[in-house]
């Protein structure tokens, strides 16, 4: 992985080291001028072993995180392009089919169209002396259906389909690759291998043989000597095994495992398909090893397109392509995963914060008796730096190594997930080892820092005496300095916000705002709990107002993922200052419903009582869960409410089964896919509508002066466009209702209609994969101009289209299709419109609306089994949603583990506070088993008391949580139209109650402790 | 509850305490006897380290002996579980600490209620006798305060308050006055005078203070942990069996 948000990795390394150097140069000086402070903060580190483990323990989260959201990105980026180079291999660059000005072919647009078998020559010529390409190979593509059977393949249509009626197909792969190469330029490619590694000779094998490719013996279950049928153009062919050969583009492999391959040579290929003197593609081998020929991909590619200017003929960079979309993919798998990963890096900042606090109120008196004897401020924090930074080391260490097993965990996870399409191969490079390493002890030295001036400002009496800090009176201007920057800043930030329409910078302005004011008026004497009580309320009446009022106050406002960690963190300081502030109106509550807890009040008020004595910890602790329950709950919410959403009655859009169908054995029309049926003994009466789609793999599309994105593209016969229950949730002008979308459809060939997520601000989830096509305005004036999701009615929307071959047309947008239809995905114009740019499709489906719904599966099993020659693969449209959906979801669970990691870091700060209580009560102990506490009634109390303050964190963050979450689903944001929020209460409460479990668990030992404490030896401890 | 009928409000047989340090064994106390009968105000003087206050606190149940016998209100305290001395405890005795040990976290009233709740008091008559009690010391209008915005005199008065809200039949109190003026010292000992005087209380309070001991009705003299003096009008410690 090179980049993250955009900022080359190099680069992020080279000044987390620069910053990392620095930490350790503050350290260094304070060792050689300070040497005394600094053997005092050193020999802090082995003074309470167990203690400093715990410190460590939570120091190191953060480095864990982030290495783990790291080494998940390399993860992927190694995966994919380990896939790029061993499935190229030497090949680097494909001639082949294209219409397209600029010269670039699209491999799903060229695969089902030939070039000159001469174009070889050509490319030969062209670079002949120019020591820019050591080899080019001629090849054939087709797609066919492969089956094995049980004995000997049939020799004609009427066999096969009988035998597939029989029973006798052991196993079908409707899309196959079928590849001819040349035999003579095999080895200059790498050469054909079986999977034991030996040498296959393509040149030798006898007619009616093959080689196939060790995914498709896998698929087929198929082994050598084995008779396996294909179909090209409606006629069954049929060949034996005669290896198994090593996935390659050689063996028929184009990139993931979900299209097997097979091999024979390139004439034979020609004469079976009839494509004599006909080639699909060229591939051009760069001088260079495997990994090492890309030096000279932009002169190769440049030199190819001039030659081929004019000619139907096209230049694909496939192995640059490829290796840039791994990088892309792992970018944003990166990008996703640090940003939920934010929320627990904010936690552990929290708790490295929450650690030191409590080191320096354990050290309060040795404190306060440096400085009576003359020890400056700066010197405390440089003792607190100089122990800080060796906790910091470790635990980045620590962190980085633990944080590489959490990315082999998600690696295994992804790869349970994934595997049926490529191969995890969990990788973390050194480099991203570096940066976690960096990252995480630069964050723990920072908040070391803040946590040391903090804690450096004590009141020396008191300190020195051990008792609590009394405030004074005296008005300090420190308050007035920092209200007056934090009034700036939001101001500023504010401005910015509005003006530029960025959601952050608004919302992160207007949150910060209010604490300036609070702390003007603090400094004029208002109280804090009035002052921050409304600033609390303040923050959650903002995060929470409904999208329609914050677009009416502040207009539209541009917002991506990282407006969930904002929203999170400003609603949490927002729910957690309000609690702290108004903690004794609970236990006045307490009090009054006093008797409710019989024998167990008193160490029930001891238990409330405490956490209101110590806020700051009380409201750092409170804030950890809640950010962190918070995040569950909203994630879960958001992904339950989509998954229903998406899976509703109008999802299929009418449609019960789809037959697709690939290229090598077309059917034809509507009419010709049922006149088959029926000759295949298929009894259509149970079809009560048919619709036929095509679709290109490799479209794109654009507004007028816009960039191209990539979108599938479809086209509709009459019977799709009129049978499909399709509802639009906004329309051009001119088109009041969706029957006159349908009737321009039908009648006219310059409109289309597009699927929801083209809409502005939908850019699709984490956005970062590739920029898809939005309908934003391409000029640049912001989005006013863009279709908004929720507006009624829009100016038509004029746009290019191009097909996969190159081709272009213009239509104009007039419908966005209903979010909650999440079968149709992509851009649908009418089938003559899109047959210009889509003269082979990379798919044809048949669309089937039944009689009786409930037989869907089976209907979709007898049509693939009836068609099965033409190579059709049917499905039920519902169940295919259901397993999408299925995946989908066990991808997000990935990402909620990720996330619950923060939880970890709540439960350390738990064990942390319980374990500092207990010293810090040791006395107060004693005189509660003095006058008569029972030492059950003792460790009684620490658990509720924890059990008050997890409850208190994890209830903000699911009130919090769900109300964001209604508040995004019951407005248009997500799913037009809003739907009644469906919370997942089953998740919710096992999320709950396990953190509920966890935390009282943390807080045993301590409260075992404290239990066991000889009333004597309490009172004794001064 | 192993009970035993006595004249002596409490007994101590020949206690012996020493404290393991690890490195070196203390001996703390080393063959005390001492029996005080019921309505008794004891005040125990010693040097630093004389094992006073380790006395006061295996006299209460705070702490165990190694060996010797003690016996509250005739019942052994050695035949008594953690959770009996505890509820002995909370029951019929009352402490009162140098540095006042109330509970920063709770105001006035709730420190003083807090022994009430832990005997099954419902919670409002709990309340009725912790003021009440706060009265006694005079603070019922410092009830809701919290111990930090009280002065020293008045925290001293609310631990007494919780000492006495049980009506308690022995209250134990660790130089009481330690950590105050003279005379709020005189003050906190004219209320505990007046305490035992007039609610019967058995008083045991270890000082180091000359003027507070004089204040006392009996006065015994710890060296090295042993009594040197006890000017107790008679006192017969009863042969026991067991005792050392």
């Amino acid at each position: 992985m090179n980049e993250i948000f955009g900022v080359p990795m190099n680069s992020i390394m080279v000044v987390l080291l620069v910053l990392l150097g620095i930490c350790l140069l503050v350290v260094a000086w304070v060792a050689l001028r300070r040497t005394l402070l600094f053997k005092m903060g050193l020999r802090n580190v082995p003074r309470r072993p167990a203690q400093t483990v715990l410190v460590i323990i939570g120091l190191m989260l953060s480095t864990l995180i982030i290495a783990a959201a790291f080494g998940t990105g390399d993860t992927i980026d190694n995966s994919v392009t380990s896939l790029a180079y061993n499935t190229l291999g030497p090949t680097d660059e494909l001639v082949l089919y294209s219409n397209s000005e600029d010269g670039e072919a699209n491999i799903n647009g060229g695969e089902n169209q030939t070039i000159p078998a001469d174009t070889v020559q050509r490319v030969d010529a062209l670079f002949e002396g120019t020591g820019l390409i050591h080899a080019t190979m001629p090849m054939l593509f087709e797609t066919v259906p492969v089956f094995l059977f049980d004995g000997a393949a049939p020799a004609n249509a009427q066999d096969m389909i009988a035998a597939a009626q029989e029973g006798r197909i052991l196993q079908a792969e409707p899309s196959s690759n079928l590849v001819g190469i040349d035999p003579a330029q095999v080895d200059e490619f790498g050469g054909l291998k079986s999977v034991d590694g030996s040498a296959l000779d393509l040149g030798t094998l006898p007619d009616g043989q093959i080689i196939i490719s060790e995914t498709m013996a896998d698929k087929l279950g198929a082994k050598v000597g084995d008779s396996i049928g294909y179909s090209f153009g409606n006629v069954p062919l049929s060949a034996t095994v005669a290896a198994i050969a090593h996935d390659s583009l050689l063996s028929g492999q184009t990139g993931d495992n979900s299209t097997p391959g097979m091999v024979m040579p390139l004439n034979r290929l020609q004469l079976i398909t009839d494509n004599a003197d006909r080639i699909s593609m060229v591939a051009v081998s760069n001088t260079g090893t495997v990994r090492d020929s890309l030096a000279n991909v932009d002169e190769i590619v440049d030199k190819l397109k001039v030659e081929f200017a004019g000619d139907p003929i096209g230049v694909n960079s496939i192995k640059q392509d490829t290796i840039d979309s791994a990088e892309l993919a792992s970018s944003a798998f990166t990008t996703l995963f640090v940003v939920f990963g934010l929320f627990s890096i904010g936690v552990g900042i929290l708790l490295i914060i929450l650690i030191f606090s409590m080191l320096a109120a354990e050290r309060r008196s040795e404190m306060g008796m440096a400085r009576a004897v003359g020890a400056q401020r700066a010197q405390l924090v440089h003792q607190f730096l100089s122990e800080g930074t060796v906790y910091a080391l470790l635990a980045g260490l620590v962190g980085a190594f633990l944080g590489v097993g959490a990315a082999y965990l998600i690696a295994f996870a992804l790869g349970k997930l994934f595997g049926d399409l490529f191969d995890i191969e969990p990788y973390v490079s050194p480099r991203s080892m570096v940066v976690a390493y960096c990252l995480g002890v630069v964050i723990t030295f920072i908040a070391v820092v803040y946590a040391s001036i903090r804690n450096s400002r004590l009141n020396i009496v008191a300190a020195i005496r051990d008792i609590p800090d009394v405030s004074s009176p005296v008005r300090k201007k420190r308050t007035l300095v920092f209200g007056a920057l934090a009034v700036i800043i939001g101001a500023l930030l504010t401005f910015a916000g509005l003006s530029g329409n960025s959601a952050f910078a608004a919302y992160a302005g207007l949150s910060i705002l209010p604490f300036g004011i609070a702390l003007f008026l603090r400094y004029f004497g208002i109280s804090s709990r009035l002052v921050y009580s409304v600033v609390s309320i303040y923050l959650i009446v903002l995060w929470l107002l409904p999208d329609s009022v914050s677009t009416r106050i502040f207009g539209e406002l541009n917002g991506d993922i990282e407006m969930f960690f904002l929203s999170g963190v400003f609603l949490v300081a927002g729910a957690t200052m309000l609690i702290v502030q108004n903690l004794d109106v609970l236990l006045g509550l307490v009090n009054r419903i006093g008797g409710l807890f019989g024998g167990a009040l008193p160490s029930v008020r001891t238990a409330i009582a405490f956490p209101g004595a110590t806020p700051s910890r009380t409201g750092m602790t409170i804030a950890m869960f809640s950010l962190i329950i918070f995040s569950l709950v909203m994630f879960s919410t958001i992904n339950e409410n989509f998954s229903s959403a998406f899976l509703g009655d109008e999802a299929n859009a009418g449609w019960d089964v789809r037959a697709d169908q690939g290229g090598a054995n077309p059917i034809g029309t509507s009419a010709d896919f049922e006149k088959l049926l029926q000759e295949r003994g298929f009894d259509t009466s149970q079809i009560s509508a048919l619709g036929m789609g095509t679709t290109g793999f490799g479209g794109k599309v654009r507004r007028e002066g816009g960039d191209w994105g990539n979108i599938f593209i479809h086209g509709m016969d009459e019977g799709l466009i009129t049978d499909s229950a399709i509802k639009f949730q906004q329309r051009a002008e001119g088109f009041p209702d969706d029957a006159s979308v349908i009737e321009a459809l039908n009648t006219r060939d310059d409109v289309a209609v597009i699927d929801s997520s083209a809409l502005a601000g939908q850019g699709g989830f984490g956005g970062a994969v590739e920029d898809p096509f939005t309908l934003k305005d391409p000029d640049g004036d912001g989005p006013q101009k863009a279709i908004e999701s929720g507006d009624d009615d829009f100016a038509p929307v004029t746009v290019d289209i191009e097909g996969p071959g190159g081709k272009t047309i213009q239509v104009q947008i007039i419908g966005i299709i209903d979010s909650k239809i999440s079968s149709l995905i992509g851009l649908f114009a009418p089938m003559a419109t899109m047959d210009q740019v889509l003269p082979t499709p990379s798919l044809t489906s048949y669309f089937i609306q039944v009689n009786d719904p409930g037989q869907s599966e089976a209907i979709a099993k007898e049509i693939e089994q009836k068609l099965l020659i033409n190579g059709v693969q049917a499905v039920s449209i519902k169940n295919e949603l259901e397993d999408f959906q299925s995946q989908a979801r066990s991808f997000l669970y990935i990402f909620q583990g990720f996330m619950g990691l923060g939880l970890i870091v709540g439960l350390a700060a738990i064990g942390v506070i319980a374990f500092r209580a207990v010293v810090e009560r040791r006395q107060q102990i004693g005189v509660l088993r003095a006058i008569g506490f029972q030492s059950r009634a003792v460790s009684l109390s620490f658990l509720i008391e924890t059990g008050f303050i997890v409850l208190l964190g994890c209830l903000s963050g699911t009130i919090l949580g769900l109300l964001l979450a209604r508040n995004l689903f019951a407005g248009d944001d997500f799913v037009e139209g809003g739907v009644s929020l469906i919370v997942p209460w089953v998740q919710i409460i096992i999320i709950l109650v396990l953190t509920f479990i966890a935390s009282l668990l943390m807080t045993l030992i301590p409260a075992r402790q404290a239990s066991k404490l000889a009333p004597a030896e309490a009172l004794r401890y001064e | 509850m192993a009970e035993t009928q006595s004249q002596f409000s409490i007994q101590a047989v020949d206690v012996y305490k020493t404290y393991d340090t690890g490195t070196a064994k203390v001996p703390a106390l080393r063959g005390v006897s001492l029996a005080i009968a019921p309505g008794e105000m004891v005040a125990v003087m010693g040097p630093s380290g004389c094992g006073k206050t380790t006395l006061l606190n295996c006299l209460s149940g705070l702490d165990k002996i190694d060996s010797g016998n003690i016996f509250l209100e005739g019942k052994d305290l050695a035949k008594l579980s953690d959770r009996e001395r505890t509820q002995y405890r909370a029951l019929r005795m009352g402490f009162v600490f140098q540095v006042y040990n109330l509970l920063p976290v709770l105001n006035a009233v709730e420190n003083v209620e807090l022994p009430l709740l832990l005997s099954g008091i419902k919670p409002k008559a709990a309340r009725e006798r912790a003021l009440s009690a706060l009265d006694q010391v005079g603070l019922r209008e410092w009830a809701t305060h919290r111990p930090a915005e009280l002065s020293g005199g008045q925290r001293q008065r609310t631990t007494i308050a919780r000492a006495l809200v049980n009506r308690p039949a022995i209250v134990w109190a660790d130089e009481p006055t330690g950590a105050l003026d003279s005379s709020t010292a005189n003050e906190i000992m004219g209320l505990m005078r007046q305490l035992n005087q007039n609610e019967g209380l058995t008083i045991v309070l270890v000082t180091h203070d000359a003027n507070v001991g004089a204040q006392c009705e009996r006065l015994i003299s710890m060296s090295d942990g042993l009594i040197t003096s006890d000017d107790a009008q008679v006192v017969e410690v009863p042969e026991l069996v067991g005792a050392r």
